[in-house]
């Protein structure tokens, strides 16, 4: 019984760390990549969009728990983008919460660019969700003054409660960034307040012993900030807040077949 | 009991990957940068370059009036307009990524040497 135990545990620790990194490797030619990518920033540059909501999905799609379309969510913005060269071109520059690959209980906010964005993308599909014009302006006038550097709380949880200030995921603070564009503020209490108030998260639909268990082997991996049953933010239900209160301009997923689906 | 035991602790574990956060940093990732710069030697269209900085492009109404102001930019403020814009945004054609990292770098110039 012991040796069962013994191995199990070290089953576990092995699929807990391969499940906390993104893979290595792109499953998708390079070339690939760069087509979708360039055909993501058209795609919202024929919209007008000069900051949008946009979601990858970095698993297998039949790996993702119920509910869930989208494993990462992030603020795409137009802008000029000076470059090693010395010249200037524009294009989407997306702004994200990171976990930290070697301290998974942690993270940090890094820009990138759509062929980074996508490259550990494991299905070549976006979501897309363009705010109202009046929510895209607040929302570049918080990152061109660097104001939402301050919404960000390093201490990560995959399965963050969007409602306290406990941890934080990509979509929360995506969500955060939102709150503190509309409602012109950088008072986190205040942002809670709202979350609580008008935002309906998605309901996490995975056992609780499961996710215990899975607290117990990585940092990034944590029920403790909830009460109850586990609810997160996510990228559709970030699209579905903005629809309810009519700010939603326009919202997609866009597939690399140019098809595309509404939320 | 042993078979139960297996059995659940297996399912837990193939949980894990459906839990396992996406919101990692790719950027870093040392084979990308490599693969980006083969994709441009063999392909005359594709053109690679890493980014310094990026400044929002900032809207007022309908009308784009400015690029933002970063602390630590050392890009030029353009000023364009466009009344009542209906046209695409204009979209470079060229493969912008962010710097690969430091370890990756002087990996290179090492072996340069």
């Amino acid at each position: 019984m012991r040796v069962i135990v013994a191995v199990l545990m070290m089953l576990i620790t092995a699929g807990a760390q391969a499940g906390s990194q993104a893979p290595s490797k792109s499953v998708f030619q390079p070339e690939q990549i760069i087509d979708f990518a360039k055909q993501v920033e058209r795609y919202a540059a024929a919209h007008q969009a000069h900051a949008f909501i946009i979601g990858r999905v970095g698993r297998p799609q039949n790996d993702l728990p119920k509910g869930i379309q989208f494993t990462h969510t992030a603020v795409a913005v137009y802008s000029a983008i000076s470059l090693d060269d010395g010249t200037t071109e524009y294009g989407y520059a997306i702004h994200n919460l990171y976990q930290r690959a070697d301290d998974p209980g942690r993270s940090d906010i890094i820009v990138d660019y759509p062929v980074d964005f996508f490259w550990g993308a494991q299905t070549l599909k976006a979501g897309i969700v363009i705010p109202a014009p009046a929510v895209q302006q607040r929302l570049i006038a918080l990152i061109s003054e660097q104001k939402h550097l301050s919404l960000h709380n390093p201490r990560y949880s995959v399965v963050a409660n969007p409602f306290n200030s406990e941890r934080q995921n990509c979509t929360e603070f995506t969500l955060d960034m939102l709150q503190a564009a509309m409602y012109q503020t950088e008072e986190i209490q205040r942002i809670k307040a709202n979350n609580v108030a008008y935002f309906k998260p998605q309901r996490v639909h995975i056992s609780p012993l499961k996710l215990a268990v899975g607290s117990m082997v990585t940092d990034g991996l944590t029920t403790s900030d909830h009460k109850g049953r586990v609810h997160t933010a996510t990228f559709t239900t970030i699209g579905h807040y903005l629809a309810q209160f009519n700010l939603s301009q326009h919202a997609v997923v866009l597939y690399a077949n140019g098809r595309t689906q509404a939320i | 009991m042993n078979k139960l035991v297996i059995a659940l602790l297996t399912s837990i574990v193939v949980s894990q990957g459906a839990m396992a956060a996406d919101s990692v940093d790719h950027s870093g990732q040392a084979s990308k940068h490599s693969v980006l710069a083969s994709v441009e030697g063999a392909a005359s269209t594709v053109s690679v370059a890493s980014a310094v900085v990026a400044a929002p492009v900032i809207i007022t109404g309908m009308s784009v009036v400015a690029v933002a102001d970063s602390t630590h930019q050392s890009v030029k403020a353009l000023h364009a307009k466009h009344q009542q814009n209906t046209r695409p945004l204009t979209i470079t054609t060229r493969v912008i990524t962010r710097d690969p990292p430091p370890s990756e770098v002087v990996v290179e110039q090492t072996v340069k040497h």
